[in-house]
């Protein structure tokens, strides 16, 4: 089989794959909501054989799975190529080293810094407020009622709007700042290069704290709290708790 | 054909996580008898995400008892605090690279061959939900209700997938656990609905819980920088080239951040050999350690690397056999089941001041019984105590109710009846050791759990989930 035949096969198992998985697990979820919502009682009998129901399209897609997977183990081993993603602040700090710096130049190229750091600044403001609004919220013992369900319910409305706002802000700044970046260079680039300076190079500062301190003094308190809650029984809460099947961790109310 | 055969053999980093997430589920034999593990060894957590309610755990999950914790006084804090501050020091995420069982299910899953989503800005945003997860489902929420003497494990509850699916599918694909299934509800269904969506959503992004959701690996980053073994960067090597981010599958900015996982994938792929592995030789530019000028350092290597090997297997092997022999489950077969005389035994009343030596037989009062066994750190249990309060005031002539406290950590239990129940009409009890009289009435781990007697000291009546006044009520009226 040629090449470019193998690739196409393989990218049409991919996305056949790709659709069989995505129906299987909503038909899995298909038959929890099946069961909850249509106000029947959760036994094991309705669970098997609302799922005995799905299983079809469960089962072709392990089947698919298996498929590709002895396809991969004995398909050809490909070589990875990796594409580096840009290192901006590498490639500005070498072109401007060599270019001539001019009236012009300098204006632009500050215009962009400011351009970026202005998206930064709002990004941080919107997370910041964020935060603010919805842990001011979260922190407040009123907030949270004997009705527990109720309560984390409630909370998490209140996150949506507090979050959705910074996250959306900060995926268009990003690709803002990613232009930016982009003009700054394309623009460094059209400047005459002039004799090339020596870059200064960008030696460490001397660290006054050596690398290895703080991990040694967070290692010594650890072991030091560990210490002092064995002896003094704190073991046996946790046991207490890991010894009984935690109903609500694994969903069982 | 080294290549090929490099595609057939696992690498060293999955061997590894194999390997541990048989040791962290040790005990097989619970998934044969549908049983968790009650042994000691669950006093200590263990690195990785585990549901200590897996059938296999054999140690306690590091969230779970920290949330725990926060209702289990100053001891607690400073233990599960100092296993936790010894992980994040010691190994950061390498933990989450090497030792933790479900980012092995998710990278397992992410090798089916699909369409991949690959990282990007959006992507990159989204890494940070996890210390939101961390600070309101870990932090915020839990201590908030310990305030208030109501130990809640929100993330446990609300969200982990890894509780669902290795505890709950675990327990209920045993047909001995059938009753478990009365149990089931909305929040079977949340957490089920959630464990798909994320388990599907694995098969398409890489380790999508790690990146996005999980708190356990959110606090291990936060120590990356300056744990003591992990992968790092050799500066004065480094040209900035950014292979290795463009490589990695993480939303790392740079190797040995708080997103590195210490996988070790880049290390490889760095054309200047600066990336290694911390206190270990980094790689010269030919690709080789650093040159052996003494003969016979390869073969001292590999007799260390075949030791350290048949350890480990060994390791393993005696972990398997000594949980699969060992005897701590309870003793089932002394169980009671409806129909049946109750069996008796003298338990130790508890009041607000504490233990007392008077005892208590719940099966010779001769009245309906209803003995209910709680635990002070059960959520469930506290929330239908009031119930139980209830019905014994509103039928204070003809019923009598026994609330009986696990005896481990019951020394909890005479400050919290003397704060909420100092007049309760209920009896409040220690149960015998070792769960004894929990186990003799049919008790398999669950709790709460209620048994209901009528005036013969007969069993009428098994509940094995919380229940409201209503059913108390019913079971309550059809016996007198």
């Amino acid at each position: 089989m040629s090449k470019s035949i193998r690739i196409r096969t393989e990218r049409i198992f991919e996305w056949v794959l790709s659709a069989s998985v995505i129906l299987a697990g909503l038909c899995l979820m298909g038959g929890c909501a099946y069961i909850y919502f249509g106000h029947h009682a959760y036994t094991s009998d309705l669970v098997a054989s609302t799922f005995r129901t799905v299983a079809i399209p469960v089962w072709i897609a392990v089947g698919l799975i298996a498929v590709g997977l002895v396809w991969e183990l004995i398909s050809p081993a490909d070589t990875e190529h990796h594409k580096a993603p840009k290192a901006y602040a590498v490639i500005l700090s070498r072109l401007h080293s060599i270019r001539e710096k001019n009236e012009a130049a300098v204006s632009t190229v500050l215009a962009e810094q400011k351009r970026r750091k202005a998206l930064s600044l709002t990004r941080l403001i919107l997370v910041a407020v964020g935060l603010l609004i919805f842990f001011g919220y979260a922190v407040q013992p009123a907030n949270y009622t004997d009705d527990i369900n109720t309560s984390v319910i409630r909370a998490m409305w209140v996150a949506i709007p507090c979050f959705a706002v910074p996250f959306a802000f900060a995926i268009f700044a990003a690709y803002g700042i990613d232009k930016s970046y982009q003009r700054e260079i394309a623009f460094l680039k059209t400047l005459p290069a002039c004799k090339a300076e020596e870059q200064a190079n960008a030696t460490d500062r001397p660290r006054r704290i050596p690398a290895w301190l703080p991990g040694v003094i967070l290692l010594g308190i650890a072991v030091a709290a560990l210490i002092v809650g064995a002896v003094s029984g704190g073991a046996v809460p946790v046991l207490a708790k890991a010894v009984k099947i935690c109903t609500e961790c694994i969903g069982l109310g | 054909m080294k290549k090929q055969l490099k595609k057939w053999w696992p690498s060293k980093r999955k061997l590894m996580q194999l390997y541990f997430a048989l040791l962290f589920n040790a005990n097989l034999k619970g998934f044969q008898t549908g049983n968790i593990y009650e042994g000691n060894t669950k006093s200590v957590c263990i690195p990785g995400l585990n549901c200590y309610s897996c059938p296999g755990a054999v140690g306690a999950c590091p969230l779970g008892s920290l949330q725990g914790a926060y209702s289990g006084g100053h001891s607690a804090w400073f233990y599960v605090g100092g296993i936790l501050l010894l992980y994040c020091v010691m190994f950061g995420r390498l933990i989450c690279g090497w030792l933790c069982p479900f980012g092995l299910v998710q990278e397992l899953l992410y090798k089916i061959k699909t369409p991949k989503v690959r990282k990007s800005p959006v992507t990159r945003a989204l890494s940070f939900l996890k210390y939101a997860v961390l600070a309101f489902f870990v932090v915020i929420v839990p201590i908030l209700y310990a305030i208030r003497d109501v130990p809640l494990p929100a993330f446990c509850k609300y969200i982990c997938p890894a509780g669902t699916l290795e505890g709950g599918i675990g327990l209920l694909s045993n047909a001995v656990n059938d009753s478990y299934f009365a149990m089931l509800g909305p929040l079977f269904t949340w957490k089920f609905l959630l464990m798909v969506s994320i388990l599907v959503g694995c098969v398409f992004v890489f380790r999508l819980f790690c990146r996005f959701v999980c708190p356990l690996g959110a606090l291990y980053g936060l120590f990356n920088r300056i744990s003591l073994f992990g992968v790092t960067v050799d500066e004065p090597k480094c040209t900035h080239c950014n292979l290795c981010v463009g490589h990695c599958k993480m939303d790392i900015r740079k190797v040995g951040d708080a997103e590195c996982i210490g996988c070790g994938e880049c290390v490889d792929v760095c054309p200047t050999n600066a990336i290694h592995f911390k206190h270990v030789k980094p790689k010269t530019s030919s690709g080789d350690t650093l040159p052996e000028t003494v003969k016979g350092h390869k073969t001292a290597r590999l007799i260390t690397r075949s030791i350290a090997v048949v350890l480990m297997l060994a390791v393993l092997g005696g972990a398997v056999t000594y949980y699969w022999t060992a005897d701590t489950q309870p003793p089932v077969e002394q169980g009671n089941e409806i129909g049946d005389r109750c069996y008796s035994a003298q338990l130790n009343i508890l009041h607000g001041d504490g233990i007392t030596e008077e005892s208590v037989d719940p099966s010779a009062e001769g009245r309906i019984t209803i003995i209910n066994f709680w635990g002070t750190w059960c959520t469930p249990c506290v929330n239908e105590l009031p119930y139980f309060d209830q019905i014994a005031t509103d039928y204070a002539d003809s019923v009598s109710v026994i609330a009986v406290h696990t005896q481990m950590i019951v020394d909890t239990a005479p400050d919290y009846i003397g704060k909420y129940y100092p007049d309760s009409r209920i009896t409040f009890a220690s149960d015998l050791e070792n769960e004894g009289y929990y186990a003799a009435l049919g008790g398999r781990g669950t709790y709460p759990y209620t048994v209901v007697l009528d005036e013969n000291g007969v069993i009428q009546n098994i509940f094995v989930e919380a229940l409201h006044y209503e059913d108390l009520q019913q079971a309550v009226e059809a016996l007198m």
